[in-house]
């Protein structure tokens, strides 16, 4: 498989540099010098994304007072997406970019095949249908170079491609509950395990390359949800994190015409990447803190995944989850029950761990059967769970009496 | 949020700081400024009121603003880049003065602001001399907005994105949204007295497309298409799909259309109702699409008030209400909706979940379908279908729907008794139902959910109850155990116990009949 490289300042197009073995991205890897030139490595994987391409290039190419390298990888994209960003370069006269097209092989390939032409000190991702807050960049660069950062996390929004609303992005009560407040805040896993319950996704970093290099924080090629693995590694390897409560970050959705029914095959690839971050993990040796939080987002991840997948599929999804779960340390599952008492997560983790596949499916389709939920509470000793469920439970019976008029 | 309560105590989530972070200089500026009026200019701002995020500040050189109240709007887009020229207009004379000296103590050369609206204008034709005439970002306040005053400046100028808020009823909502439309690239406005946003990006597609399928109606056609033509909304075009007649209809039908411009014929071989229909949602090139049958008729507003009521709420379907016309004894029934309304609707609603008007009976020519949604979703009739087509499909748009809303009003006039007609079976065809629920399972097997699978078994029930009292006699029994086995053995997600809980409560066969019918299912064997 071959790799083309595509300057457009020259215009020579489709000159082949060399031919590389696309799974051995260490081989590729060029030697550990810094540019100084740039301040950022900008990876930007692009498959089929013609409409809103150069609303994410115009938010790239407009940061503020910062020399980003921009690495562009054509996916294989089969619409105009590659010639728009010609053009597009061409009119900018911009030497910072570079193309690189290659038959489809999936966003993590694209990303992976993007890291080994970064050269400055820093590396970050953003997906070609999304962009970025103006000052972005060049906030969050010198925050990390101020505080000698090997990871900066930022906020994000969620953008409503038909609305055209902007809203808080899902992991929004986490980011508050963790900054209290402050605008921004340096930490460690170990400080706060929180940090392992943000929507994990790669485009809300700022990672240092030597820092990316030495852990080989490569994305797991072809599976999707593939920024789990890495953003659990990243997180737990390094002392050196900073937050930042801006939210830079602008994440689009809604955008029409798109069908994820046919999808429900790829939803197994949540299992690997479930197997794939707890081994991490277990690696880690992280303390049960820490691997509750992990344990929390796997969850959130698999559990969502089983509700997209096909009916015919779905019983083998949480068989299959289930016996997954049932393997992991008790100390875990003890801390998650104190943690997450008041979660519903809890009951979704008790019934993964006594098998309890029936009553997954039955909700994941919609039917709530809460004596069923409560009974497994009990059976798996979450007393506290038990309590504040029931309580939920007869609180609403009492306000659907009340309803009816039959007890005011 | 925190423990202690300190929460907010570093950031005031209404002080200017908020909007400035990019540079801190700004925030003491706006001390004279009236308090709740910056309050809300903040709020406005920071939730992203005016949709303004979408724009990078280098994709903008030109923005004026309509009633600059604390002025913090100018003052941000002066601050983000210096090649953007802000053009702000303040009418009320202390809020002028107010600003003029905020403007002065900021230090921004390429902000100016007057008090009137003719000067802006006159300085923004300046700033694009030789280019052509283009703002990039228009924003008018509630106190100044008035639909003469959008007309003037999008009659002279090119607009990128116009935003705003407006106090105003549905139907100047709709202006707004016309005028918006065909002049801007995009739009964001609030209106104030519906509490809700009109957004959307520009389009000069025509408003609605109408789909009817013809089949032998040289009695009922010319007053069919006439109710058409006389449509009050005024961008729509009519597909008369021509199913192969065998009489005069298709003589009719390009008769009509060389008078009418906005009528196109389309002549097919006979494939059966589905395929017209078909054919006439892949030709329609309109934002919205309806389908009227051509032995009905339709009222003059109706295509107008339909689309009024899609756009001004963001919905994906809109409908309304219609009449049952008996032909042979001229009886007509206002017919009102069994859920959502209670006796005679006086005011629209917006339904967010159509699990609870599911059930009703098929009638999808009384609404109009965004052509984006049904693509989107795959959604279309079933060539497979000789007839019954409207069920699955109605199912489908009720499934995938997130917005949908109703207005009151009553414009459809639908035909009943009429020999030959769909509805009038009563012979083998009526087994095409057991067809449809299986093409009705397999859809919901994609996207399951229990709800679904109950509406549809509550579809099944009504549905097998009317074929039962339509159908020949020597034909019952066999229906009757076909329906049986349909209700009880060929299920996904439900249990038996529910669906004859349902059953008892929805049917009005005897209970006994049901528990017959149960105990039939259980003996026989599954499919």
């Amino acid at each position: 498989m071959s790799i083309r490289l595509i300057y457009p300042e020259n215009r020579k197009f489709d000159k082949d540099i060399h031919s590389i073995d696309a799974s051995d991205i260490k081989q590729l890897l060029p030697k550990p010098h810094i540019d100084q030139k740039y301040d950022i490595s900008l990876i930007l994987p692009m498959y089929n994304v013609a409409p809103y391409i150069i609303r994410c290039l115009e938010s790239v190419f407009n940061q503020i007072d910062i020399n980003i390298q921009v690495i562009i990888v054509n996916d294989g994209s089969t619409d105009e997406s590659l010639s728009i960003t010609i053009n597009y370069l061409g009119k900018r006269e911009s030497k910072n970019a570079i193309i690189i097209s290659q038959q489809n092989r999936g966003l993590s390939a694209a990303r992976n095949i993007g890291i080994s032409f970064a050269v400055s000190e820093y590396i970050a991702y953003l997906d070609t249908d999304d962009f970025m807050a103006p000052d972005a960049y060049t906030t969050s660069y010198n925050f990390a170079v101020k505080n000698d950062l090997d990871l900066v996390l930022f906020r994000s929004m969620i953008f409503d491609s038909f609305n055209l609303t902007f809203s808080e992005f899902y992991d929004a009560n986490i980011w508050n509950s963790i900054l209290e407040g402050q605008p921004n805040l340096i930490t460690t896993s170990f400080k706060t395990p929180k940090l392992l319950m943000l929507e994990p996704n790669a485009n809300t970093k700022l990672i240092r390359r030597a820092y990316l290099l030495d852990n080989e924080l490569f994305f797991p090629v072809g599976l999707l949800f593939e920024d789990y693995p890495v953003h659990v590694k990243g997180i737990l390897r390094t002392e050196k994190i900073g937050l930042l409560g801006s939210k830079f970050y602008i994440y689009r959705t809604n955008r029409p015409g798109k069908i994820t029914d046919e999808k429900s095959i790829r939803r197994f690839d949540s299992l690997q990447i479930f197997d794939q971050t707890l081994n991490i993990a277990y690696n880690e040796t992280v303390s049960s803190e820490q691997g509750t939080s992990i344990l929390y987002s796997l969850i959130r991840l698999t559990y969502w995944c089983g509700t997209e997948t096909v009916l015919s599929d779905r019983m083998t999804f949480f068989s299959q989850l289930s016996h997954k779960v049932s393997s992991i340390p008790n100390d875990w599952i003890d801390m998650f029950k104190i943690k997450f008492r008041n979660d519903l997560q809890l009951i979704l983790l008790c019934a993964l761990r006594k098998g309890e596949i029936k009553y997954l499916f039955k909700n994941s389709v919609g039917s709530r059967n809460i004596f069923r939920s409560v009974f497994i509470l009990i059976q798996q000793r979450c007393y506290r769970a038990f309590f504040s469920q029931s309580y939920y439970y007869l609180k609403n019976k009492i306000k659907i009496l009340q309803k009816f008029s039959l007890l005011v | 949020m925190n423990k202690n309560g300190l929460s907010s105590d570093f950031i005031d989530p209404s002080s200017p700081s908020v909007v400035f972070s990019h540079n801190n200089r700004l925030n003491g500026l706006f001390i004279n400024a009236p308090q709740r009026m910056l309050k809300e200019d903040i709020r406005n701002l920071e939730n992203n009121n005016y949709s303004h995020r979408l724009f990078c500040p280098s994709e903008i050189s030109i923005v004026l603003d309509i009633d600059a109240n604390s002025g913090i709007f100018p003052i941000y887009f002066a601050s983000l880049d210096k090649s953007i020229h802000v053009l702000t207009v303040e009418t009320r004379q202390n809020l002028f003065i107010n600003l003029k000296e905020t403007i002065e103590k900021s230090f921004l050369s390429n902000i100016s602001c007057f008090q009137s609206l003719d000067e802006a204008l006159s300085v923004a034709r300046d700033l694009c001399h030789e280019r052509k005439k283009y703002i990039d970002l228009v924003k008018i306040g509630r106190a100044s907005f008035d639909l003469e005053l959008l007309k003037q400046i999008t009659q002279e100028f090119e607009a990128g994105h116009l935003c705003g808020e407006f106090i105003g009823h549905d139907t100047t909502a709709l202006d707004v949204y016309r005028l918006s439309a065909v002049s801007a690239k995009s739009f964001f406005w609030q209106n104030l007295t519906k509490e809700n946003q009109l957004s959307g990006y520009g389009n000069k597609d025509i408003e609605v497309s109408v789909v009817v399928p013809i089949y032998n109606v040289e009695k009922y056609l010319p007053k069919c298409i006439e109710g058409l033509v006389n449509q009050t909304i005024k961008s729509k075009e009519i597909l008369l799909v021509d199913d192969g007649s065998t009489d005069s209809s298709g003589c009719i039908a390009d008769e009509w259309s060389k008078t009418y411009p906005e009528i196109r014929v389309i002549h097919q071989q006979n494939a059966g109702c589905a395929a017209a229909r078909s054919k006439g949602l892949s030709e329609a090139r309109g934002r919205f699409a309806g389908f009227v049958d051509s032995d009905d008729w339709v009222d003059a507003e109706m295509f107008e008030k339909l689309f009024e009521a899609a756009v001004t709420n963001n919905a994906e379907v809109a409908q309304c209400g219609f009449r049952k016309v008996y032909e042979d004894n001229n009886i007509i029934e206002p017919f009102y909706e069994e859920v959502g309304f209670k006796g005679p609707p006086y005011s629209s609603k917006v339904i967010d979940d159509a699990l609870d008007i599911m059930p009703s009976m098929p009638s999808i020519w009384r609404r109009i379908y965004s052509t984006e949604f049904l693509k989107g979703n795959g959604i279309d009739f079933l060539h497979t279908l000789p007839r019954f087509d409207d069920l699955p499909f109605q199912f489908e748009v009720f499934m995938h729907t997130n917005k949908m809303v109703s207005i009151p009003e009553i414009f459809y006039n639908y035909r009943l008794g009429r020999m030959g007609q769909d509805v009038a079976a009563r012979d083998e065809r009526l087994y095409v139902h057991f067809d449809i629920f299986k093409h009705l399972r397999e859809k919901i097997a994609i996207k399951p959910r229990i709800e679904f699978e109950r509406q549809l078994k509550r579809v099944e029930i009504a549905t097998h109850e009317w074929a039962l009292s339509n159908i020949e006699d020597h034909l019952k029994r066999k229906y009757q155990i076909m329906a049986a086995k349909d209700l009880f053995n060929n299920r996904l997600m439900i249990s038996r116990i529910r669906i004859l809980k349902d059953a008892m409560k929805e049917s009005k066969i005897k209970g006994a009949k049901i528990f017959v019918a149960l105990i039939l299912s259980l003996i026989m064997p599954r499919e």
